[in-house]
């Protein structure tokens, strides 16, 4: 192999990249449109949005607001009686809870003490959320009361993972898994069918350089392009606070996201050569890396998903990526990092060889 | 220009071509595709220094033989050598000593023309210290200089074809072979082609070209060969074609389109006779005695409206070997 010649290849496919935004759009857009629903989203359904009205001036209408404020469940805007009701009216609210008038007095009594809830009901979600979340902040209520609580059984929770993860956030690294995939497969492919696509293929077969010199610098490009596109999104989104890896597994999440890169360009390099069209390259590229994605229980908590689609997740490579990136980042865990690694280098094994392979039998029919 | 000194890739010691050989040796050069045989057993040499070109009309067998010359495609049997290096076994080194100006300019349309030729010098090995003068220098001689930086995609046809044959003389090739190399490009560039491909020949390069306007054959070449159906049809120089095969030209426009055609042909001193509507073209022996017979035939059936005699040109030559126009 001659280094400078797979270097003068690599090099003039990623100022090629660089100087085709179309290919730049049709890398970024999909995992962008994605991010973007993930974040609507997450936000419609993490913490709905809800107006307080406390109609009570006492001590225990305090404390319940109070555990209303403190549950974490809901985005709140405390507000009186007539505010709330346009709020929900413009449907800024999807409820009102209301602490009314004699709360405290009624507890203080040992009588009945309602807290009313009205509910916007337009979706089984919205609803569901609250019926849920109003009872939890009572629940939370008793749980302050100490001994004097005439409820005795109470929640203790142990938590799996050392912290929360925002739904959002959760997101973000399936959704670099598709970038990533998609830059891959673009990048990969697109140099590659444009060799045949612009007949250019020919100037390099005529020149005393090896096939081997060629299929490397192409893999190394389309590898190169997506790993740095990787790398940036990784520490932008780190630098926003999205993700917050530490230690050694910045290095775990940095060779994870390697290995996918190398898997992407490798597969992109074998469509390129097959297709040796720049347009079906796109078509197929995007749809292929969203199918990958979504059937890696790319959208959820893969687990939690239908039996059907975590059969189909065992023989989807980016299932393994998705979960050796998540355990580093979000939970500093190694867990299963040895079979995800073992899979992901398996998978780009085998990539690379079928991009070499069709690049082979593109170039022997010239 | 100094002679090629690092080749990409190419072992040390490699077998380093031989000038005293003939520049091309094609030696029963056969090529099959399932039952059909483009190239049907073809013999022949191109001196070093020479400017050759290769004709023949579409599907004759040109780019399969030119295929096989640069090594983008194996022969069924028979050989190519290059300077004496044989372009099967040592196709790397053929490569290294090849310039190709394909019919397609197949630049990088997103790089400017500097880029291109930047990257064919690293494909060529070119020595980093001597790049960027030798880069200067081919802009330079095609005249893209002030061009340097602007994208391929915004240069003109004619552009494109400068640059692409810029491009395939950087590494200073001694053989050099041109697929078309005017084809599409405006009266003006074609002009300065020419003017390219005599000065290769002036340094002693040698050059093979395929072309689809005979003008250019006769303007360029020191021999033609004429291929049809995969086998040569003739071999020679352009002024030795044209008097072995040209005999006269009669040109004749009449009212109506002659139905006398076997008539004509039955003459004495008649070669050919082509009918295109009103418009007779008769290839003669000698020096024009068939053309008062020719007259008599044609007038019985109404009148004639012009009647040109001449010196017989390639296409004419072309025509009789062949049967049809280049451009069929």
């Amino acid at each position: 192999m001659h280094k400078r010649i797979i270097w003068a290849i690599m090099r003039k496919d990623i100022l090629i990249w660089l100087r085709t935004p179309t290919n730049i759009a049709a890398t970024i857009l999909p995992a962008l449109a994605l991010l973007l629903i993930q974040a609507l989203g997450s936000a419609a359904v993490g913490r709905s949005p809800v107006a307080l009205v406390v109609a009570d001036p006492g001590p225990q209408a305090a404390q319940i607001a109070t555990s209303i404020q403190h549950a974490d469940v809901f985005r709140l805007t405390v507000t009186n009686s007539t505010r709330a009701q346009i709020l929900l009216h413009d449907l800024q609210v999807v409820a009102i809870i209301t602490v009314p008038a004699g709360f405290s007095q009624a507890v203080q009594a040992g009588e009945k003490a309602t807290v009313d809830v009205t509910v916007n009901n337009l979706n089984l979600d919205f609803t569901n959320d609250i019926r849920r979340a109003v009872p939890d902040t009572i629940t939370q209520y008793y749980q302050t009361q100490g001994p004097t609580s005439p409820i005795k059984v109470t929640m203790q929770q142990y938590n799996l993972r050392p912290h929360d993860v925002q739904l959002f956030q959760y997101t973000v690294l399936p959704t670099l898994i598709l970038l990533l995939m998609v830059a891959g497969l673009i990048s990969g492919g697109v140099a590659a069918a444009r060799e045949w696509e612009a007949r250019t293929i020919k100037e390099m077969l005529l020149s005393p350089t090896t096939h081997t010199d060629v299929i490397t610098g192409k893999v190394l490009a389309g590898f190169t392009t997506t790993f740095g596109l990787g790398l940036l999104i990784f520490m932008l989104t780190a630098l926003l606070g999205w993700i917050t890896p530490t230690g050694i597994f910045w290095l775990t999440g940095l060779f994870v996201i390697a290995l996918v890169a190398l898997l992407s360009a490798g597969l992109g390099v074998m469509l390129g050569a097959l297709a040796q069209r720049v347009q079906p390259v796109i078509a197929i590229t995007v749809n292929a890396a969203l199918y990958l994605f979504f059937l890696a229980g790319g959208t959820g908590v893969l687990s939690f998903e239908p039996q059907w689609l975590q059969t189909i997740a065992i023989f989807d490579p980016l299932t393994y990526g998705v979960h050796a990136l998540q355990m580093a980042v979000f939970y500093q865990s190694a867990d299963l990092l040895g079979r995800d690694l073992l899979v992901l280098v398996g998978t780009v094994i085998v990539a690379l060889s079928l991009g070499v392979a069709a690049m082979r039998r593109g170039i022997a029919e010239g | 220009m100094s002679q090629p000194t690092v080749r990409a890739g190419i072992p040390a010691g490699s077998p380093a071509a031989d000038a005293a050989q003939p520049a091309i040796a094609i030696q029963h050069l056969t090529k099959q595709f399932g039952a059909y045989r483009a190239v049907d057993d073809l013999t022949l040499e191109i001196a070093a220094g020479e400017i050759f070109g290769l004709l023949g009309p579409n599907g004759s067998g040109k780019t399969t033989t030119i295929n096989m010359i640069s090594g983008l495609s194996s022969p069924t049997s028979g050989t190519v050598t290059i300077l004496g290096l044989d372009v099967r076994h040592q196709s790397r080194q053929v490569r290294a000593i090849l310039g190709a100006v394909a019919q397609e300019t197949a630049l990088y349309e997103e790089l400017s023309a500097w880029d291109n030729l930047d990257f064919h010098a690293d494909l060529y090995g070119i020595p980093p210290r001597e790049k960027r003068a030798r880069i200067a220098r081919t802009l330079d001689l095609v005249q893209l200089t002030d061009r340097k930086d602007s994208r391929v995609s915004a240069f003109s046809g004619g552009m494109k074809r400068r640059l692409a044959l810029g491009r395939a003389l950087l590494h200073e090739p001694q053989v050099i072979y041109l697929d078309e190399p005017t084809l599409g490009v405006d009266v003006q560039s074609r002009r300065a082609i020419w003017d390219y491909i005599l000065t290769l020949k002036a340094q002693g390069r040698t050059v093979l070209l395929t072309t689809n306007y005979l003008e250019e054959a006769q303007e360029l070449c020191d021999r033609l060969a004429i291929i049809d159906h995969g086998k040569l049809i003739a071999i020679d120089t352009p002024a030795h074609l044209k008097s072995t095969y040209g005999g006269n030209v009669v040109e004749i426009e009449t009212t109506v389109p002659t139905q006398a055609l076997a008539e004509l042909r039955a003459l004495p001193g008649v070669r050919t006779v082509a009918l295109d509507g009103t418009r007779l073209h008769i290839v003669t022996d000698g020096c024009g005695n068939a053309v008062p017979a020719i007259v008599n035939v044609l007038s019985r059936e109404g009148d004639l409206t012009q009647i040109l005699i001449r010196e017989p040109n390639l296409d004419d030559v072309f025509l009789l070997l062949t049967g049809k126009d280049l451009r069929d």
